[in-house]
């Protein structure tokens, strides 16, 4: 039932962000970058707020494992960044590499704080 | 049909993402992420590798999809997050240190291996 979920979870994520990702014509990779730092928002809300309230465990690790998992992706990221440092575009590699990793970290730390306040004020 | 190919394959790469990763854990006690820098590192290798051996339909099943899914961006930055509310900072930034040198490394060798292999 756990796989089934990750499956479908999986499926609707990589989807999303084709989707997404496709939309945006550009040379630097906004749509992968907008993804992950998105992806790692709801990913730090979710997996506090879905583990809080007696939510199923099947339905949890579906949309956290499988839906945003899948949404967002790093090998992409890394295979782009590795065909800018080939281009010699140092700088936009680390731009790119800085406000992925450091961006994804706080937007995963706001997503925990913010789920834990949301929750404190609904446990009532 | 682009849709079905990339969303069977991102299926597919959660799954084995899910099952790789609940399988490295039966190995690995401790704090840092190993499970996910694993699976990173390797899906970047593959996707290198993919670049130039795959047609455009192969690329959205496998590529786009498969490993698409089956690396993740957001685990690793809610466990790094998750350290650091944990007062463990230095093992916070040497995972995201570590995945992006390593990431990039695989990712750089599997590009060069393509290229050898077409």
């Amino acid at each position: 039932m756990n796989l089934l979920a990750i499956f479908f979870g999986g499926m609707i994520g990589s989807i999303v962000r084709y989707v997404l990702v496709e939309s945006f014509i550009s040379d630097f990779p906004y749509g992968i970058l907008l993804v992950n730092l998105i992806g790692s928002f709801l990913l730090g809300g979710s997996s506090v707020l879905l583990h809080r309230k007696n939510i199923p465990r099947t339905v949890r690790i579906g949309f956290t494992t499988g839906l945003i998992g899948s949404f967002t992706t790093y090998s992409t990221f890394a295979v782009e960044n590795i065909e800018m440092i080939l281009m010699g575009e140092y700088f936009t590699s680390f731009i790119y590499s800085f406000v992925s990793l450091m961006g994804g970290y706080f937007m995963a730390y706001l997503g925990i704080s913010i789920a834990f306040n949301t929750k404190g004020e609904r446990s009532v | 049909m682009n849709y079905l190919l990339v969303s069977l394959g991102g299926g597919f790469g959660a799954i084995s993402r899910y099952a790789l990763s609940v399988w490295i854990n039966n190995y690995w006690n401790h704090d840092f992420p190993l499970n996910t820098w694993i699976i990173n590192c390797v899906g970047s290798f593959l996707l290198g590798i993919s670049l130039n051996l795959l047609q455009e339909q192969g690329m959205l099943f496998l590529g786009v999809g498969f490993l698409g899914g089956f690396t993740t961006f957001s685990t690793m930055e809610v466990e790094a997050a998750t350290l650091h509310r944990l007062k463990k900072k230095y093992i916070s930034f040497l995972y995201l240190l570590l995945t992006l040198v390593f990431g990039l490394i695989s990712a750089y060798i599997g590009i060069i291996l393509g290229e050898y292999l077409v």
